[in-house]
């Protein structure tokens, strides 16, 4: 599986590659390429995994262009592989800065329907110093296991400073077209939180409320996600946790805690030993511990 | 706590300069006439020549002094004590002509000497001159670019503050020297206050979390601080890029 997946990056590297070539933007460049392999230690049924990705960007004084692909395969009673790819391109005249994003994805397996995904959004965002505002628009167009689906998403938000926190507060609203018929609104009014102490912690935070309408029945749920990072050392460290709540009780759920360790360089690329353990609650509960090795070339 | 003053009061209660009833003589004269500088009298002319040639620079003796204490509490060889006096001269001078290019001597001589003392350890602790003199010259431009009137020694504190930062930075995260040397560029040419300086650890940490490289996130950073991006927008950008 993994030697699957890295025959497909020197393709995905070399799209990026005459991206780069073909562009002219700007004076700086970069590119990245990062592999990851390894394996699900416990799983309802034990895994191999891996994932390449691969970006490059060209950036100018006042424009940016970014691209980025990657490809994940794992393999345990059957084959399952994903591919994605993601273009950006930014303008940044003064004070406000605009990004234009043009996605899309494909993903399925042995025993799984092909989905696939493709999007278009632009964001506009007014900068300060210490308050900033900004207005994001997007489409996509998407088959989940066949279903097909247009899906509008709009938002407004707006972010300032407080001491070492950076409160975000912001409305968002999104309307799912399905092809048969179907159509659901969704409301999501929330507030975001970002605490940078100026210590190697890190934490973030967001809540909100969201009515989904579809007809004339709605369904009210909250949401919320916290994480927190910590780096001791070569041990970088994660928490990661999610929860929607329904009128119902918990009707999904996440967490995930990560561990990583920096085992230094090798040539020009930065070697780590991942270890993940998660747990999902969407129906049924599945919990899974990945360990393994990652290189990540400048 | 201001990041270099931070790294100031560690290495000197490292090197055991933390003793309160210590007191620092104001010149190498007066020091080697104490009993602590008993064992050094035998390069007590080439430390007087150090001393006199410090002054001519316009270096403050008693920062010499403080260095010769810790060499003698540390029972340094005198003929090593000697070399590295030599050489800390060499330091103190480099780092004020980069607070003071135009030669100018500042009048606040106590802020001046802990400039001095916060400089030499950021050069003890791996920056090049060149590295360090680049870092200056951004904090100087900051300065010139938003047309603050600053004075010499509050943008020699930016500039001081920016490269402790990236060198704890370094340190914490395995930056390359480019990277190093990138983000303490950066800071003292961004629009970010000191005070803020250290938000970029915090930043690297969730950066590293969210599947970033360091020095991947140190370009990110640094490329968005030359060109006046606020904490929150580097926030934004962050998240932005964890999200491909």
């Amino acid at each position: 599986m993994m030697g699957k997946n890295i025959k497909w990056g020197r393709p995905c590297a070399a799209l990026l590659i005459a991206l780069a070539a073909a562009t002219g933007i700007g004076a700086q460049s970069s590119t990245q390429v990062s592999m990851e392999a390894g394996g699900a230690l416990l799983d309802l049924s034990p895994a191999a995994a891996s994932s390449l990705s691969a970006a490059f960007e060209k950036t100018g004084n006042f424009t940016a262009f970014r691209a980025s692909c990657t490809l994940q395969g794992r393999a345990n009673t059957g084959m399952y592989g994903s591919a994605e790819g993601r273009g950006e391109f930014s303008w940044t005249p003064g004070g406000i800065s605009s990004l234009l994003v043009v996605e899309g994805g494909a993903s399925g397996g042995d025993s799984t329907a092909l989905s696939w995904r493709g999007s278009g959004s632009l964001a506009l965002t007014l900068d300060g110093l210490d308050l900033s505002a900004d207005f994001k628009a997007g489409l996509e167009r998407r088959s989940d296991l066949g279903v097909l689906s247009t899906l509008a998403t709009s938002g407004l938000g707006a972010s300032f400073v407080a001491g070492e926190f950076l409160l975000k507060p912001r409305f968002d609203a999104s309307a799912s077209f399905a092809d048969q018929g179907t159509t659901t609104w969704t409301f999501l009014p929330g507030l975001g939180l970002s605490w940078y102490p100026g210590l190697p912690i890190s934490a973030a935070f967001a809540a909100g409320w969201s009515r989904a309408m579809a007809g004339s029945s709605a369904t009210d749920s909250l949401v919320g996600a916290a994480s927190l990072y910590a780096a001791v050392g070569p041990v970088y460290g994660s928490l990661d946790g999610s929860a929607t709540i329904g009128a119902g009780g918990v009707t999904a759920a996440s967490a995930a805690l990560g561990l990583s360790l920096d085992a230094g360089r090798i040539g020009n690329a930065r070697l780590g030993i991942p270890t993940r353990f998660s747990y999902v609650l969407a129906g049924s509960p599945v919990m899974s511990l990945f360990a393994g090795i990652s290189l990540a070339f400048d | 706590m201001n990041r270099a003053r931070a790294l100031l009061i560690a290495a000197m209660l490292c090197l055991g300069l933390a003793s309160a009833t210590a007191e620092v003589k104001a010149s190498i004269a007066e020091w080697l006439a104490t009993p602590i500088a008993a064992p050094y009298s035998s390069i007590g002319a080439e430390l007087l020549d150090l001393g006199a040639r410090a002054r001519s620079l316009g270096v403050p003796e008693r920062l010499l002094v403080e260095r010769l204490d810790e060499g003698a509490l540390k029972r340094v060889p005198p003929q090593q004590l000697a070399m590295v006096i030599a050489q800390d001269v060499g330091r103190f001078a480099t780092i004020l002509t980069m607070i003071v290019p135009d030669g100018a001597r500042p009048g606040d001589h106590a802020a001046l000497s802990s400039l001095l003392r916060q400089g030499a350890i950021m050069l003890r602790a791996g920056f090049q001159d060149s590295e360090l003199a680049s870092i200056f010259a951004k904090a100087r431009s900051e300065a010139a670019g938003r047309n603050k009137t600053r004075s010499s020694m509050d943008i020699a504190a930016r500039a001081v503050n920016a490269a402790a930062v990236s060198l704890d930075a370094s340190i914490r995260f395995g930056l390359s020297p480019a990277s190093r040397l990138s983000l303490g560029e950066a800071l003292a040419a961004s629009i970010l206050p000191e005070l803020r300086f250290e938000a970029v650890l915090s930043m690297l940490t969730r950066a590293r979390g969210l599947g970033l490289q360091p020095d991947a996130t140190v370009a990110i950073l640094a490329n968005g601080l030359e060109k006046g991006a606020s904490i929150d927008a580097l926030d934004r950008e962050i998240s932005r890029r964890a999200a491909r």
